[in-house]
């Protein structure tokens, strides 16, 4: 896999915006403009996985995490931090949690390391076959060209898949009765029962 | 300036520089590939932002931002199984299962979804109780 | 990835002879016609909304028995230059303890995302759009979900009970309606096979129909959703006048003010252009290709003309209703949502899923690769049992449920079923 050019180009660029949002978004005092520079994060990782020809992962990391996830955590947000927070960010087991994440951080290089020392990695395979541009056809039918990326998907998703498909709508179920069930008030209980 | 361009670069960017016969104008230079972005700049990005958010989640005080950190996190691991996912489609010219890592991911971001959820459900019932939400001053058990 | 985003230029713009030869073709095709596209549709798309402004003005005079505005040029046609001038002057005011970054970012995002969406829409035939993405609807679902972010933000930014109780009604509200909208637009994706709005066009054109004869049940599901997507009377709650000023921008002026005013507009323009593309055909029209040779310049001109004149009537509708319909009270609001369109929706996917295996299996329609083949019969089974099925089995089993419901809401003294078993 490569990517070249003007891809590279904004490769890096998401790249680099991505891990200054996500620095900022560990780091910020208000909880609002974390989640604001987190929306920022996973927009720059659509972009990504659009570089990649993922565009089905793209349109979906967008719609539920953006949509839906961080929309949700604004929600809680605006109900819950009514206070400024007193001006500690950060726990007391800063230090402690700051070495952990050094040394967790020293070893994800070693690895790194190691997997660009392989040749497993670093063989030069030729570049992504360009797809071809779309002509204004002039007889009606759907152009072939485009990407096939969400038909594939949807073939895999409804076939091999299935199993762990339902399991995954089972599951959204069980989370949004649990959600449901914590979220509701007292009184609403003794009223409902 | 060529010293940066031929030494420094490269090892920061990890990009691999075309031998001898490199390109000599500066659109020729975009177009060949100066910048050669491999899945090794996929996985570096990665790591990175798991990085980040491991210090996020381990520093925290506002249990918001650590579930943020977490998503955060996931998201890091997204972008592994994309990028291997085409890795090695390209690689194996489709023989492999191509889509399991973007189908992989989908699940990721549906469990990530759920698990948001009943986690948000959770911090409002917890803050109705005890009107915070630092994870300092959860120490109880119960209450 | 450059390089499936843009469609080529038409033959007979990089055949011309001012051009032939003179210019690289790539930078034609990638660079310089897209440039064209983008900034054509961004003048017309500004220009239609400022005289959608207009023209809700008229057509709400009309229907109230007044004159409307006719002051400023000859029938009142420079009043939204007017309009324009008077909030680019006004003075820009920020709340005190506003937050500020946010204060100025929230309109931009709204207004960036209602606009990326124009993007993928497909305005005509051939070159008469920008770009025929894979996704293309699942992409204009994405950047309008971005779009709630906006007025959230605005309001919580603004420091003001009003915005902040406008911005979690919005959002709340379109939220719950942007999940209706997408279950409705399902049953059509059943009959088109594909998520590229070019391609859905295309296999409306291909199959001689618009989905809305298949689907009626989806069209008013995505109609009456869509305006609640897009905050419009009878669904305005976010910025009921009588409740809470002006909503998530009460404390908005001047200039931004007027963003999150074309990012609305823009929204209406989307909502109803991707109602038209889906359900409606799009730019195709029966008898279209007989006039003008398809492919020929006039034939894309007249196709956008079509797929402008569809439009303009669901954006006729939106008016229309604004004066015509009460405004619904929350709970109300909340209720058709969750307990009518959604579950309706639902009903609609299950019973059109059945009777599309149903009439595979009597041989009726022939899937043939990412196309469908309906034969006559299989035409007069789909239409029929759209009307008489799907319609009537849905509101029979929704009254049914929702009977219930409304007991269970309405009086909550009055035990129910499963308590008095204890």
């Amino acid at each position: 896999m490569k990517l070249l050019g003007i891809e590279a180009v904004l490769f890096y660029l998401l790249a680099v915006a991505a891990i200054l949002f996500a620095i900022f978004m560990v780091t910020a005092r208000n909880a609002v403009h974390s989640a604001l520079l987190l929306i920022s994060v996973l927009i720059t990782t659509a972009g990504i996985y659009l570089l990649v020809h993922a565009e089905f992962i793209a349109g979906a990391q967008i719609l539920v995490y953006v949509g839906g996830v961080l929309v949700l955590f604004i929600f809680v947000i605006m109900l819950v931090n009514v206070k400024e927070e007193d001006n500690k960010l950060f726990t007391k087991q800063f230090l402690l949690g700051g070495f952990t994440t050094f040394l967790l951080a020293l070893g994800m290089i070693c690895i790194l390391l190691q997997t660009q020392k392989a040749s497993f990695f670093s063989f030069n395979s030729p570049p992504d076959v360009k797809l071809e541009k779309v002509q204004d056809s002039p007889n009606i039918s759907p152009s072939h060209n485009i990407s096939q990326n969400s038909i594939r998907i949807g073939q895999e998703l409804y076939t091999r898949v299935a199993l762990p498909f339902e399991i995954a709508s089972l599951v959204l179920l069980v989370a949004i009765v649990g959600a449901v069930r914590l979220a509701r008030e007292r009184k609403q209980e003794k009223i409902y029962g | 300036m060529n010293l940066i361009v031929s030494y420094v670069l490269p090892i920061l960017l990890q990009v691999q520089m075309t031998p001898t016969n490199a390109p000599t104008s500066l659109k020729e230079k975009l177009m060949e590939g100066l910048f050669n972005v491999n899945i090794n700049n996929f996985l570096v990005l990665s790591a990175l932002l798991f990085i980040i958010g491991i210090a996020g989640v381990l520093t925290r005080r506002n249990i918001i931002i650590i579930f943020m950190s977490i998503e955060l996190m996931l998201n890091a691991v997204n972008i592994n199984l994309v990028a291997f996912s085409r890795y090695w489609f390209l690689q194996t010219r489709g023989t492999i299962d191509p889509y399991m890592g973007e189908i992989f991911t989908i699940f990721v971001i549906v469990v990530a979804a759920a698990e948001a959820v009943v986690g948000l459900g959770i911090i409002l019932a917890y803050y109705r109780n005890r009107q915070t939400v630092a994870v300092d001053e959860i120490d109880l058990m119960k209450w | 990835m450059l390089n499936y985003l843009a469609l080529s230029a038409p033959k007979w713009l990089s055949d011309s002879p001012i051009l032939h030869n003179r210019i690289d073709p790539d930078v034609l095709d990638y660079f310089l016609w897209p440039l064209t596209q983008i900034v054509v549709l961004l003048v017309v798309v500004l220009t239609l909304v400022a005289y959608l402004t207009l023209a809700e003005r008229k057509v709400s005079a009309w229907i109230q028995a007044r004159l409307g505005p006719n002051r400023v040029g000859p029938l009142g046609l420079l009043q939204p230059l007017a309009d324009g001038l008077k909030l680019l002057i006004k003075e820009d005011l920020i709340p005190l303890n506003a937050d500020k970054i946010v204060f100025a970012i929230a309109p931009i995002i709204s207004l960036v995302a209602a606009f990326v969406a124009l993007a993928v829409i497909p305005w005509g035939a051939a070159w008469g759009m920008i770009s025929n993405i894979d996704i293309g609807l699942l992409f204009i679902f994405s950047v309008s979900s971005v779009g709630v972010l906006g007025i959230i933000l605005g309001g919580w930014a603004s420091n003001s009970k009003y915005s902040l109780l406008g911005a979690l009604r919005s959002s709340a509200q379109m939220v719950s309606y942007e999940v209706a909208i997408g279950l409705a637009l399902i049953g059509g994706l059943m009959f088109t096979k594909t998520l590229a709005l070019q391609d859905m066009v295309l296999a409306q054109a291909r199959l001689h129909i618009w989905i809305i004869v298949f689907q009626p049940l989806a069209f008013l599901i995505y109609l009456i959703s869509g305006i609640a997507e897009t905050n419009r009377a009878p669904f305005d709650l976010p910025e009921a006048e009588s409740e809470l000023v002006a909503g998530f921008h009460t404390e908005y002026s001047g200039f931004r003010f007027s963003l999150f005013f074309i990012a609305e507009y823009t929204n209406i323009v989307i909502v109803s252009a991707v109602g038209v593309t889906v359900f409606l055909g799009g730019w195709y029209l029966p008898g279209l290709s007989y006039i003008f040779e398809p492919g020929s310049a006039l034939f894309v001109l007249s196709s956008i003309a079509v797929f402008a004149a569809k439009t303009l009537v669901l954006l006729y509708v939106f008016f229309w209703l604004r004066w015509s319909v009460p405004r619904y009270r929350y709970d109300q609001l909340m209720e058709l949502g969750w307990k009518w369109l959604i579950p309706a929706a639902l009903a609609n996917i299950l019973l059109t899923a059945i009777l599309f295996v149903i009439a595979q299996q009597l041989g009726l329609i022939v899937s043939n690769g990412n196309f469908l083949e309906i034969t006559k019969l299989g035409y007069v089974f789909l239409i029929g049992t759209a009307f008489i099925i799907t319609i009537p089995i849905t509101w029979i089993m929704l009254g049914q449920i929702n009977q219930r419901s409304r007991d269970f809401n309405l009086y909550e003294a009055k035990p129910l079923p499963m308590n008095r078993k204890k």
